[in-house]
């Protein structure tokens, strides 16, 4: 195994790369020592980067990544093209893994909590010792089954470990836990089609989405994959599009990019649901479905009339008449729900009615396949970690193993969690990071981040991603796998026997070696594993067992939902999870904390979320300090005006309000589970996220919620223009370059030449959902400095693109709102140029407009004279708080203090490029340079290439009949080309 | 005509010169003082970087850039005075022309601060002069700064030789007067000026000469520091009236200037008899002159915005009046082109407290012209997404500070080191005596 | 006077001397940790650069020879030699040698040696004669001038982007 020596070598020979990235600036240093290799690892040449596919960890949909390093430092991470899930595609949070990597909060050698309850480092050879002594007196004194372990959803060898080593140690107390867990939508899947399994929609086939407040393009079991169907689903095809209708109490970001935001009543979707199946049922709007079933439903849909419904649901009638009229009409089309929004008492019911109207209306079998289904349907369900509370309290637990859950914070308060763990008498946890519920253990043996780890992971059936260790690991840290292993070894001999693996390396390919004997006996195995280290694991098509309606689903009882609180409470809690934090575990990455929130753009922050009028009702202003109280809990948090609420709503996002989380977490907001009944619903077991009503109260003390970007309004300027369908099939008759060219006016300079390219881009607005992955990806690969939340309220935010988001005047129900990356235009004419007195920014025979850091003087110039202002000036010298620094990309130079930097289309990859082009004595090839954010961006909105190539993707959509380029009046002739957003209108 | 005999006027100017009182040393530490509290919250900003100052995206230019803008404008007023009154043949301006011009210079001399100092590597400063550089490097000369460095330089160059050439006479009455170290002093800067016909006939060429090689430079000089806005896009700033517009408004508050500065000045030193209520009642003439220029020039303004039907001009003039920076605007509207007219009035015109007063008016005018003109427009460009507010921080205020007193420390100089009114030119107006005659 | 005028002068005195100094430093040879010679090894053996300097045609970064490759040789010959021995006690303790660094370039320039090598650029057109030193140093200046001169002559491109990205 060469390879696994020469990693090893990798944290010695840094040097030679390490001092590619230091400071512009030419004072005189010391001396440098040059570092060579001890032995020179055959795979690694400095200063040419090396890439390896493994899987993202960071939430359960299980993308694909190919993390590039540089001399054996990881430096950023991207999707892997083949891999099923994401082709190629990856979100903000994907994005900032490397940060979690990089952590300084890391947890650098395994803790010990000394009698004084202060943590005290010890080396792992004690640590292991502790661990193994406590195991083995529980297994000699028989309380092994007491020994309990959490973790998050685990597939394939891990898994597999895990179980087994539980089990030989004589304990079957395991549950894979994850905040989301989607039982309703199982629950739900089981009482329609006796399948306890969630299924796989197809989005990107719907013509029409029905959305019950499942936020499919930010959060929902997939959003990656999600958002490209969306994207698929939205684009224009022969005079038509997509319709999608969202249906929810708030105006998420998903709401935000439908056609059509239903206002509705929190918790009563049900209705709406069985209204719309009553509808089609009653107007023969189904297609032949069996007599005796559509009779059977008919029945069970009797009360559920438009007028009934209405009276419910504030959705009026008439709506309900149109929405199943279009829905029966669509072919296909696709309800879904199951997200946080929908998850109140009778979040069971109300997916069971869902699945119906999938059912009567055909969509089963078409948009709704059961197989390939999700691995989440292993998940263990909110009861099961009740009554795992319940034990712990009752004294039954002695150990409790805790591996990359968080369930102080992501369980409610009032679930008595903290309490239990309190009476367990050994707590371990390995994990990667400090965070609330490791604070809380006894010891801690901190596990490799997922990046520096071997392991497996499957989201689906079907798809086997394997990750492989992409550099030596940073800190003193083990893998839970060899660390199992090892222990198994020490516990007695009977457990030895039953794990002889020396590492968790082996293991695992032992485990493939199954995977290899069912999928491909016929190949040897070495080639299937080096196979599936290169491309990232693989993949099989799972075929779709066809589902009939089990009888199970005419026993079941519609209720109105009981909500937790009284009268006092006035209104319904609606906790959201966080685009960037998720179920919080994102909130340490700096990154993350500084990408603004889509929809309010408030930045480092949490938020209490209420209607103007209600707020106005109350006498609440923006930033008004507000006391939440429900029966359960109270916290505090600033008031911010969102119109995009039901009146007697308010939301609070979750993710923030860690108080052992690492310095960037730390302090901010608070965490809405204070506030949740503890109580599951009835049916699934999962918890009732939105069945919490609370009460508020002006604490008087105001709290500045920081926000990016002045005013979110256009003032007829045109900058984020939209066309509607009708015009957009009018143009479409003429074909292709229908669209206006750029008008050329006459020029007192003569125009650029660009005898080899001209590098442009084009940027479709009916794609980009605004969901901030371009931005997080541009951070990652530009050594973007993160400034903090004060910086950013002086207007000092650093990011080369930005989403911008505007608001057109916005009638309740149809959200008008406009996301635009803006980012350097690469201007043909550009103005920043002809002001610059010392030539720092200039045109290149490329088209680029280059920002020459060592020669800017920082007169600012350039900025004040940028009508997009996508300059960004330093006006601090930024660090990166060690090992941060580790991530920085050696190809781009890390700026100075008062000096002007900006977008530079990734310049380093275009040489990059070149250089290889040149080596192979060609041209760069269409496709071949692709920005980071181009890369990223999950609805492929952003295509990148040659204008001088007619041929060329960007240049035939720069033609385009939607084309249309910002600010084009100034004439500043830009490289950069957007695509209007098509409107659709929908009574 | 002064009645007055040469012996007299020499006497009576040269007792500026005469070794100060506690007073001014009071009045020269206080100035020290600031100029040391100011040069330390420059040095602050140079180790902490330009974070420290209330600039941000999108207004990334601020007080400093305005006030170098009124600097420069304050210089104008001395040429004009010095340099055209006298192509003109305007006698009265004789006895105040030197002051004027010795404002002019250090005005330049101040001004020329701010753009080094508001820069992000002030250290490179030097790369923006026209050398050839290591790597092959030029300067950039489309870059308006860059006609800045040369009209800025240029400027500074002739006035400041226009200057000396008017002194040389009356360095050499200082020098006959002088003794101890002073003499050797002002016999180098007299230059061996004996006063014979033929250095008299040298002489006045050459003033003449520089007089008119100073007069296009009233013009020329603003002009350009006028292009550093007006040559590029953003709204508020691309409007071809920005050259004549700025040179008017450099002028009048070049006069304010002079007038604040002289009346205290013929106080102190008891020059009434010779810089007399006629020539502040002149400069404040002059005043209503500028002053009705600079209400025509905010009228086209805002006629052209409204009649061009720009929607970006439109609203960034909109933002002026009633925006966040409405209050500097209406200062800046009533100060310069309101109050001057009060000047019509002959009573206001010759009190000597009301044209202090007014003046120093205008001066705080013209100086929140130039804010309103850079930070509105700066703060509401052409993306609504991007606009910003700006606030000057407590650094910028003190180096602003700093600079003024660093004005003042040549000024105190000034009248201490030299006669503050032109003897030479004084006598001209004084009557010869006659052959034979007797000092009184 | 006088007085001013001396402390003028020493002033001045001073300055020139610190200036003087501190070129010195910049141009003295600093002290390897163990005495490699480039003139027996590029000189008289005449070893040609990129066989110990094997990223050069590869990389944008030229690589110090690793100390497997002085091994290479040092295995068997001259391994009697005090500076050999030297070699084989990092080998022993499984250590790299910290060489010091010789030519350096601000961290805002990208030069790549691969792309001079394939244009035949010698070695010592920016490294100097090596093959005649025992003791490396400096003997070019390697400034922006250079580099553009050089560019210009070749009719290589001079936009800002091929050093600066």
């Amino acid at each position: 195994m060469s390879q696994r020596i020469n990693r090893r070598n990798f944290l010695k020979i840094l040097g030679v790369g390490g001092a590619a990235t230091a400071l512009v600036s030419c004072s005189a240093e010391p001396p440098e020592t040059l570092i060579p290799y001890l032995i020179p690892p055959e795979e690694i040449i400095p200063g040419v980067a090396t890439w390896y596919a493994t899987v993202c960890r960071e939430c359960p949909a299980g993308c694909g990544m190919l993390v590039r390093t540089r001399e054996g430092r990881a430096v950023k991470v991207e999707g892997n093209p083949s891999h099923p899930v994401n082709r190629g595609r990856l979100c903000a949070r994907g994005q900032a893994s490397l940060q979690g990597l990089y952590n300084p909060d890391r947890i650098r050698q395994p803790l010990l909590r000394g009698d004084s309850g202060q943590f005290q480092s010890i080396s792992w050879e004690e640590a292991e010792r502790l661990l193994v002594e406590r195991l083995a007196d529980l297994r000699r004194q028989g309380k092994a089954k007491g020994i309990a372990c959490v973790t998050p959803l685990l597939s394939g060898s891990l898994d597999h470990l895990i179980g087994t080593w539980l089990a030989a140690l004589g304990s079957k107390r395991r549950l894979t836990y994850e905040a989301f867990a989607y039982e309703p939508l199982k629950a739900a899947n089981r009482i329609v089609f006796g399948l306890d399994v969630i299924p796989s929609y197809d989005i990107g086939a719907a013509e029409l989405l029905l959305s019950f407040g499942a936020d499919f393009l930010e959060t929902w079991i997939s959003p990656v994959a999600y958002t490209s169907a969306f994207a698929t689903m939205r684009a224009y095809r022969d005079g038509r599009v997509g319709t999608a209708i969202y249906v929810g109490p708030r105006l998420s970001l998903t709401a935000a990019n439908t056609d059509q935001w239903v206002r509705i009543k929190p918790g009563t979707e049900l209705y709406l649901v069985m209204g719309l199946i009553h509808v089609i049922l009653k107007e023969r709007l189904a297609p032949s479905i069996p007599q005796k079933e559509a009779k059977q439903l008919k029945a069970l849909v009797k009360a559920y009339d438009p007028e009934a419904v209405a009276a419910v649901t504030e959705v009026p009638a008439g709506k309900v008449f149109r929405l199943a009229r279009m829905f029966a009409r669509a072919r296909p089309g696709l309800a879904i729900g199951g997200g946080v929004a929908a998850a109140s008492r009778n979040a069971t019911a109300t997916l069971v009615a869902i699945n119906l109207l999938n059912y009567v209306t055909g969509n089963v079998g078409r948009t709704v396949r059961f197989g390939p289904n999700a691995n989440l349907a292993k998940l263990a369900t909110y009861r099961d970690m009740l009554s795992l509370v319940k034990a712990m309290d009752k004294g039954e637990v002695q150990a409790l193993l805790l591996y990359g859950v968080n369930p102080l914070f992501t369980l409610p308060e009032a679930a008595g969690f903290r309490a239990a763990l309190k009476k367990t008498p050994f707590v371990v946890s390995f994990a990667p990071f400090m965070d609330e519920t490791t604070a809380e253990a006894n010891l801690i043996l901190p596990d490799h981040t997922p990046l520096e780890s071997w392991g497996d992971y499957s989201p689906w059936e079907g798809v086997h991603g394997l990750m492989q260790p992409v550099m030596q690991p940073v800190f003193k840290t083990k893998a839970v796998g060899d660390l199992l292993l090892s222990v198994a070894k020490r516990v007695d001999d009977r457990m030895a026997k039953e794990f002889p693996w020396p590492t968790f390396y082996e293991y695992a390919r032992d485990r493939w070696g199954e995977l290899h004997r069912r999928l491909a006996p016929m190949k040897e195995f070495e080639a299937f594993w080096e196979e599936a280290l290169r491309s990232g694991g693989i993949w099989k098509e799972a075929r779709a067992t066809p589902v009939r309606l089990s009888p199970e689903v005419f026993q079941m009882a519609f209720e109105p939902p009981e909500l937790d609180g009284g009268a006092a409470e006035a209104f319904h809690l609606l906790p959201f999870p966080s685009l960037v934090h998720y179920d919080g575990r994102g909130a340490n990455r700096p990154w993350l904390q500084e990408l603004p929130d889509p929809v309010t753009e408030i930045v480092w922050d949490s938020w209490l979320e209420i209607h103007p009028e209600a707020a106005k009702r109350m006498g609440i202003g923006d930033g008004d300090v507000i006391a939440v109280t429900s029966p359960h809990g109270a916290l505090e948090l600033p008031a911010h005006l969102h119109d995009g609420l039901h009146l007697d709503t308010v939301a609070i996002p979750i993710g923030q309000g860690h108080w052992a989380y690492g310095r960037y977490a730390g302090g901010r907001g608070a965490n809405p589970l204070v506030l949740l009944s503890p109580d599951p619903e009835e049916v699934s077991g999962g918890l009732a996220w939105s069945a919490t009503k609370v009460s508020l109260r002006k604490t008087g003390r105001r709290h500045h919620l920081v926000t990016v970007g002045g005013s979110s309004q256009q003032f007829g300027r045109g900058i984020a223009q939209t066309i509607s369908l009708a015009e957009m099939t009018e143009l479409a008759k003429d074909g292709e370059g229908a669209g206006r060219e750029a008008h050329r006016p006459k020029q007192i300079y003569p125009p650029h030449d660009h005898p080899k390219h001209r590098w442009g881009m084009s940027i479709d607005l009916n794609a980009c959902v605004g969901c901030n992955a371009c931005v997080a990806a541009c951070y990652a690969e530009n050594n973007i400095p993160v400034v903090g939340k004060e910086r950013v309220a002086e207007g000092r935010i650093m990011s080369w693109i930005r989403i911008t988001r505007f608001v057109e005047a916005q009638q309740p129900n149809r959200p008008d709102i406009r996301f635009l990356p803006m980012l350097c235009q690469h201007c043909d004419a550009a103005p920043c140029e002809s002001v610059c007195p010392v030539y720092a920014t200039i045109h290149t025979p490329e088209g680029l407009n280059a920002q020459v850091y060592n020669r800017c003087v920082g007169v600012r110039y350039c900025s004040n004279n940028c009508p997009y202002k996508v300059r960004r000036f330093n006006w601090f010298q930024y660090a990166w708080p060690e090992p941060l620094n580790w991530q920085l990309n050696p190809d781009v130079t890390v700026r100075t203090v008062g000096i002007m930097e900006k977008c530079t289309f990734c310049v380093q990859r275009i040489r990059e490029a070149e250089d290889r082009a040149k080596d192979e004595g060609r041209v760069v090839r269409e496709g071949e340079v692709t920005p980071a954010c181009a890369q990223a961006c999950p609805a492929r909105a952003i295509v990148f290439g040659d204008l001088k190539d007619p041929r060329s993707e960007v240049s035939k959509l720069s033609r385009d009949s939607r084309r249309y380029q910002v600010l084009e009046e100034l004439n500043t002739q830009p490289a950069v080309t957007y695509l209007k957003k098509i409107r659709q209108a929908l009574e | 005509m002064i009645q007055l005999s040469y012996s007299q006027v020499n006497r009576d100017l040269l007792k500026t010169m005469e070794p100060p009182g506690k007073v001014y040393y009071v009045i020269l530490a206080l100035d020290l003082a600031v100029l040391a509290w100011g040069f330390y919250a420059w040095t602050y900003q140079l180790r902490t970087g330009l974070g420290v100052t209330g600039l941000n995206s999108p207004v990334g230019w601020g007080v400093y850039i305005a006030t170098f803008v009124f600097w420069v404008g304050i210089a104008h007023s001395g040429t004009l005075i010095s340099a055209i009154l006298f192509l003109f043949r305007c006698r009265w301006r004789n006895p105040i022309y030197r002051t004027a011009e010795a404002m002019t210079v250090f005005a330049v001399m101040t001004a020329a601060l701010y753009p080094i100092i508001h820069l992000g590597r002030p250290w490179r400063f030097y790369w923006l002069l026209p050398y050839q550089q290591r790597g092959h490097f030029w300067i950039n000369f489309r870059s308006p700064l860059i006609m800045d460095v040369f009209a800025v330089a240029t400027y500074f160059i002739v006035s400041a030789a226009f200057f000396f050439t008017g002194l040389v006479p009356d360095l050499a009455v200082v020098r006959d007067k002088a003794v101890g170290w002073r003499r050797k002093f002002y016999t180098f800067l007299a230059q061996g000026w004996e006063g014979t016909d033929r250095e008299w006939r040298h002489y006045s060429s050459a003033y003449l000469l520089l007089a008119a090689l100073a007069t296009p430079l009233v013009i020329s000089v603003h002009s350009i520091v006028s292009w550093d806005f007006a040559l590029t896009i953003v709204p508020g700033w691309h409007s071809t009236i920005f050259a004549p517009y700025f040179v008017a408004g450099a002028i009048h508050s070049g006069l304010a200037m002079v007038l604040t500065i002289l009346i205290p000045l013929r106080r102190i030193f008891r020059l009434e008899t010779y810089i007399t209520p006629a020539h502040l009642e002149n400069l404040a003439k002059l005043l209503i002159l500028t002053g009705l220029i600079m209400g025509y020039s905010y009228g086209t303004e805002f006629f052209i915005s409204w009649y061009g039907g720009n929607i970006f001009e439109q609203a960034t003039f909109r933002y002026r009046i009633v925006g966040d920076y409405a209050l500097a605007f209406w200062i800046m509207a009533v100060a310069n082109s309101v109050v001057p007219l009060l000047f019509t009035v002959k009573k206001i015109r010759m009190s000597v407290p009301w044209l202090f007063g007014l003046s120093l008016v205008i001066n705080v005018g013209m100086w929140c012209e130039r804010f309103v003109i850079i930070i509105a427009s700066l703060a509401h460009d052409y993306i609504p997404f991007a606009w910003g507010l700006y606030k000057p921080s407590w650094v910028e205020l003190s180096v602003l500070a700093g600079t003024f007193a660093w004005f003042f420390l040549w000024f105190l100089l000034f009248v201490k080191f030299l006669p503050v009114v032109s003897i030479t030119e004084v006598k001209e107006l004084v009557e010869p005596p006659l052959k034979g005659g007797v000092d009184p | 006077m006088t007085r001013l005028g001396a402390v003028v002068a020493s002033l001045i005195a001073t300055l020139a001397i610190v200036t003087l100094i501190a070129a010195r430093s910049w141009e003295s040879v600093p002290t390897q940790p163990l005495a490699f010679s480039h003139k027996v090894h590029a000189g008289e053996y005449a070893i040609p650069c990129l066989y110990c300097h094997v990223h050069a045609r590869r990389s944008a970064i030229a690589g110090i020879p690793s100390v497997e490759r002085c091994m290479g040789c040092h295995a068997i010959m001259k391994t009697d030699k005090a500076e050999v021995k030297k070699i084989r006690e990092y080998w022993d303790r499984q250590e790299p040698i910290p060489w010091i660094r010789i030519y350096d370039q601000p961290d805002f320039v990208y030069f790549s040696h691969k792309r001079h090598v394939f244009k035949e650029i010698a070695c010592k057109t920016c490294h100097g004669a090596v093959e005649a030193m025992d003791r490396v140093q400096k003997a070019v200046v390697l400034d922006m001038d250079r580099c553009v001169a050089c560019h210009m002559e070749k009719k290589a491109s001079i936009d800002c982007l091929t050093c600066h990205q």
